[in-house]
């Protein structure tokens, strides 16, 4: 009788208490500023051609832009086959208003790569001989070009033109820079039936007015911009698009404005989607981008719109993902990003029905670090907008995606003035005929970028230790042709989401720590250990 | 079989949505598998250490190497070897 007995797994668990030695590297040089689609392509060509083998580069989708979506394959030549060695994805840049997600991405690849050709006994170098480590620094490439444009808009959108108000016309009346800052920010409009009032803690932004507590609405807002097509409604048809993270199958949300005429409708979920199809030991990914499931572990008990599917985690494996996010935390430092938006993303489709333990991660969490506040936060209600910095680069972090990013998105028709984190803003505009202004992907979520909130205020105190980039537009006097009298201010687009371009080293190194963690703790083809035998 | 790791074979998540099993066999003709199934399956492990085991019953020689193949579609192919060893009547199985 023969009694087969072998490893499948060899990793000590014990790995999980030492002290990971890779933390102690130094970190690599800084980028001088954020990669454009034409750097990015440099930087990965440069990075497969330089690299002794050790990294392949393959082009996995074109978008409606032709640009490619890079997919390098980090893997030490010889031993097993890496497509047969247990594989980590890394994706980035899937998130269009989440440009520092690719960034990182990208210099996790740098890192792992040049580590392991210098030095290939270490610790890099013996994860990419045991392990296949594929990295998508840039998922969305049309998405986050728009973070170069010299308007800084914050949108989600991928380039796919769209006639988001079925006008027949296409990307004719998006967001307009009424007071020439170079970013889109929020207009607000002295009206007494307004729903929105200062918050008297922190000027600078508005909340809803509480009228069970007598409080009156003062303002109504409305996205940046005019009405340039002329149909009575302000910025519902701009540049772009789809949403290239509210995509994906898992609980998509079909005609929700943003998320494509259909379930991975875009070349480069499409072809992101071939790529993982076709890497079946692919045994764990990293999602770099705008959502969070590992700061945040969700209970697992909620359930899709069906009744049938886990909204985020199966009950069964909160437990394992607790674990893990405890040590992420310790890790990386990132404590509170916003919870992840699950509907149609890219993680939850991975995890949800590919069942590959997925890890959602805000890699940037400043304010985590912050000290306690002294005192509340204050600052000028409003004054002259910061006036654009003169010469400075196109790409350091500014600007703020919507606070409530992750959160809602809005439903033509619903109006303004829902609120909510992410939520709907503004109304009708007084005078004009054509009943309540429908948000559309270009407004999605700004409101938040105003809406007084105990993070929020976090991000403004973050950004007065960053005068040199000023997280916050000062809310300044303008005349809209329309609306007559505004203010237009509020957070900068892309403010939360992309890091200082000198931070994004030691932001991938902490990265790259937990990539190691992740990669201790995975099941993984070992030596066997030997089966015994008895023969009677 | 047995996962050492942290992280099972299968997620929950990933049992629900079907993701297939190992499957484990004796590289060996059919005909010399007196018992046990030709192929077994072992829907997944979970981490921290969990083992599953398989018997059969095959017909060889002291001193003879018999090959084991595990695979999944995730984890790929691992092999072992074993040599058949002669035991005591009273012994099998320990």
């Amino acid at each position: 009788m023969l009694l087969p007995r072998f490893a499948a797994v060899a990793l000590a668990a014990s790995a999980f208490f030492i002290r990971p030695t890779w933390a102690q590297s130094a970190p690599a040089a800084s980028p001088a500023s954020y990669h454009d689609y034409a750097a990015l392509t440099r930087t990965v060509r440069e990075l497969a051609d330089g690299s002794s083998g050790m990294v392949t580069l393959e082009n996995i989708a074109t978008t409606v832009s032709e640009r490619n979506v890079w997919c390098l394959r980090l893997a030490a030549p010889g031993g097993t086959p890496p497509e047969q060695r247990p594989a980590i994805l890394i994706a980035g840049g899937i998130d269009a208003d989440a440009p520092g997600s690719s960034e990182v991405a990208l210099a996790v690849a740098q890192r792992l790569a040049d580590s392991a050709r210098t030095q290939p006994d270490g610790p890099e170098g013996a994860l990419l001989k045991s392990h296949a480590v594929y990295v998508v620094p840039r998922a969305n490439p049309d998405g986050i070009e728009t973070f170069f444009e010299p308007l800084k808009r914050g949108s989600r959108l991928n380039a796919r033109p769209l006639d988001d108000d079925r006008d027949l016309a296409m990307n004719e009346d998006g967001p307009n820079d009424l007071n020439g800052d170079g970013v889109i920010t929020v207009m607000r409009v002295k009206d007494a039936a307004g729903e929105w009032t200062i918050d008297k803690d922190e000027p600078r932004l508005l909340k809803k007015a509480d009228r069970l507590k007598g409080e009156k609405g003062e303002y109504r807002l409305y996205v940046e911009g005019i009405d340039d097509d002329g149909d009575g409604e302000l910025n519902e048809d701009g540049t772009g698009g789809v949403d290239d993270d509210r995509n994906w199958p898992h609980l998509y949300e079909s005609g929700a404005p943003g998320n494509g005429p259909h379930q991975l409708s875009e070349p480069e979920t499409r072809g992101l989607a071939e790529f993982v199809l076709a890497h079946r030991n692919i045994t764990a990914a990293l999602v770099f981008g705008r959502n969070d499931n590992v700061a945040n572990v969700q209970k697992g008990n909620a359930k899709g719109p069906t009744g049938q599917d886990f909204k985020e985690l199966h009950p069964d494996d909160v437990k394992l993902y607790e674990t893990i996010s405890e040590k992420f935390k310790e890790i990386t430092g990132v404590k509170t990003p916003p919870a992840g938006h699950v509907e149609g993303a890219l993680y939850a489709w991975l995890y949800s029905q590919q069942g590959i333990p997925t890890f959602a991660i805000n890699p940037w969490g400043p304010l985590d670090s912050l000290p306690a506040a002294s005192q509340p936060a204050s600052g000028p209600a409003s004054g002259p907008a910061a006036a654009p910095e003169p010469g400075r680069p196109p790409t350091p972090p500014e600007g703020g995606p919507p606070m409530g990013g992750p959160g809602q998105r809005p439903r033509r028709g619903m109006r303004f003035g829902g609120g909510g984190r992410g939520g709907f803003f503004g109304g009708p505009p007084p005078g004009m005929s054509a009943g309540p202004i429908a948000p559309s992907p270009e407004t999605d979520g700004l409101a938040a970028g105003v809406e007084s909130s105990e993070t929020l205020k976090k991000w403004l105190r973050y950004g007065e230790t960053t005068p040199e980039t000023p997280l916050f537009v000062a809310w300044t006097s303008v005349t809209h042709p329309t609306l007559g009298p505004a203010e237009v201010g509020g957070l900068r687009p892309y403010a939360t989401l992309a890091p200082p371009p000198a931070d994004i080293p030691a932001i991938a190194e902490k990265q790259i720590a937990f990539l190691h963690y992740v990669a201790g703790l995975l099941p993984a083809n070992s030596p066997p250990t030997c089966g015994r035998s008895t023969c009677g | 079989m047995t996962n050492d790791s942290l992280i099972p074979t299968h997620l929950a998540i990933s049992r629900q949505v079907g993701n297939p099993a190992f499957t484990l066999k004796p590289l060996l003709p059919a005909e010399r598998i007196v018992g046990g199934l030709i192929q077994e399956r072992i829907p997944y492990l979970a981490g921290g250490g969990e083992r599953a085991e398989r018997r059969w019953i095959i017909r060889g020689a002291a001193g003879e190497k018999v090959a084991f193949r595990a695979f999944n579609r995730v984890f790929g192919e691992i092999k072992t070897e074993i040599t058949l060893q002669p035991t005591a009547p009273g012994q099998e199985g320990n």
